[in-house]
């Protein structure tokens, strides 16, 4: 687990550098910076899984640094504060844009602790099950189904807080006595796609027709069809072909619009791949997968 | 300030202090005349309020002796390890803490946001001092000298 330490003062650096080490965290690297944008410089570059930033600091604020992490779609990082800052408006402000815990200072080294082993627990466990999810690609279970027709590209994944005009289709599963809950996450191109492919209409067709009210959800269904035949191609043998639950996303905000647990795991960015599919006459659209 | 105000910042800036330097020490209100000890260490934190307004600060005098216990505590290092720019990084430490203690007890009653903590010279602390409202300060002492909060407050003058 990397963990970046950020605070202008170097005693504090050190006091929260030494209550990191008593957690006893595998595989535990630590670096530190004492301002926010040297401290964007290292995450760039570096990935950390936890940021524990001060509020006060030098050329960029921890508040300001949370957001230029979340804005840049490095939403799996997970952001902390230990600061003095009075302000709870200030305080709750930092909890809205993702702040996964906000400790006051003064704090005691048992707090401290207690707040980074609460991270770390609710971290996920990046175990086989998990990854076997992945061993059979959409990339194959779409040349299968359409040929060439469809190209496909890997892209970092986006905030899902962006997702506008976007459907989540979920199907479920079991490994090892646990309910697993499989994702899709599809924009609207991409049903108006899959549903000109999969009904052998015409592209310019589906276009026309998705412009009529009531039209997207049957066009949704298309593809919900097709990824309920190949929920176990695409997500494992875990996640069997079941009937799907469908959530339309119309405007910004699938954070307010689905269970908090759920936005954590898609914004994390674990266990999801976020694709761009890309059709000669259509042009490109976004689908990504992810796994509870 | 009300008591009950008073009574609350009290609270923070002993627990502040109790937890940081593992050595608790009574810290009490004081208002009238100061002088202030040119042989002691001083830090300063501008304030601003989100209404506009001058600009308030918190000041923190600490005694040498105060200040090297106290780093001796947070470092857990010998004295003779420490270096006073590692001393005047833990008293930073402090002023940024004791601030935030005390920055909504201004006497106006507007909430105070703080900015980031500067070590001042005794000369620079003496000008400021000399041309700042001082309505109230917060004070402990013992045997290893004074530890003083200021708060320099510009309320009055739009009160």
């Amino acid at each position: 687990m990397k963990i970046l330490i950020v605070d202008d003062t170097r005693v504090v650096q050190m006091i929260i550098r030494k209550s990191i080490e008593k957690c006893d965290i595998a595989g535990l690297e630590i670096q530190t910076a004492s301002d926010g944008q040297a401290a964007y410089d290292i995450v760039k570059v570096w990935q950390p899984d936890l940021v524990i930033t001060d509020w006060h600091m030098p050329f960029m604020t921890g508040l300001e640094l949370l957001k230029k992490i979340y804005a840049n779609g490095m939403n799996h990082i997970k952001v902390g504060f230990i600061t003095a800052e009075p302000s709870e408006k200030n305080l709750e402000q930092a909890k809205r844009f993702g702040a996964e815990f906000v400790l006051s200072k003064p704090c005691t080294e048992e707090e401290i602790i207690a707040v980074i082993q609460m991270v770390v627990a609710k971290m996920p466990a990046k175990n086989d099950t998990q990854s076997d999810f992945f061993d059979n690609s959409l990339q194959t279970v779409l040349s299968k189904k359409f040929g060439n027709l469809i190209s496909i590209q890997e892209i970092d994944s986006k905030p899902s807080r962006e997702f506008t005009d976007t459907y989540l289709i979920t199907l479920f599963g079991t490994a090892n006595n646990s309910a697993i809950r499989a994702i899709s996450v599809i924009d609207k191109r991409c049903i108006y796609l899959l549903g000109a492919l999969i009904s052998e209409m015409s592209i310019a067709d589906i276009l026309d027709l998705s412009t009529k009210e009531g039209v997207d959800s049957k066009l949704a269904k298309f593809a919900t069809d097709f990824l309920s035949e190949s929920g176990t191609d695409i997500f494992g043998s875990q996640v069997r072909n079941n009937k799907p639950e469908i959530l339309e996303i119309k405007s910004k905000g699938v954070v307010s619009q689905l269970p908090e647990k759920v936005c954590a795991t898609i914004d994390s960015g674990v266990n999801r791949k976020d694709f761009m599919l890309t059709h000669p006459d259509f042009g490109d659209c976004f689908m990504a997968i992810v796994t509870l | 300030m009300t008591e009950f105000d008073l009574n609350n910042v009290l609270s923070k800036i002993n627990n502040s202090w109790s937890v940081l330097s593992k050595n608790p020490i009574e810290f009490n209100m004081v208002t009238g005349n100061i002088k202030p000890d040119d042989k002691s260490y001083h830090f300063a934190i501008p304030v601003h309020f989100s209404e506009g307004g001058p600009f308030a600060a918190v000041a923190l005098e600490i005694s040498k002796a105060h200040a090297t216990n106290l780093s001796v505590a947070l470092y857990e290092l010998d004295e003779k390890d420490l270096s006073e720019d590692e001393i005047l990084d833990v008293c930073c430490e402090m002023c940024n803490v004791f601030s935030a203690n005390v920055c909504n007890f201004f006497s106006c009653g507007k909430k105070g946001s703080i900015t980031l903590p500067n070590t001042v010279s005794s000369e620079v602390f003496f000008y400021i001092f000399n041309g700042s409202n001082l309505n109230h300060y917060f004070q402990a002492e013992n045997e290893d000298g004074k530890i003083v909060i200021y708060m320099f407050d510009p309320c009055n003058y739009y009160n």
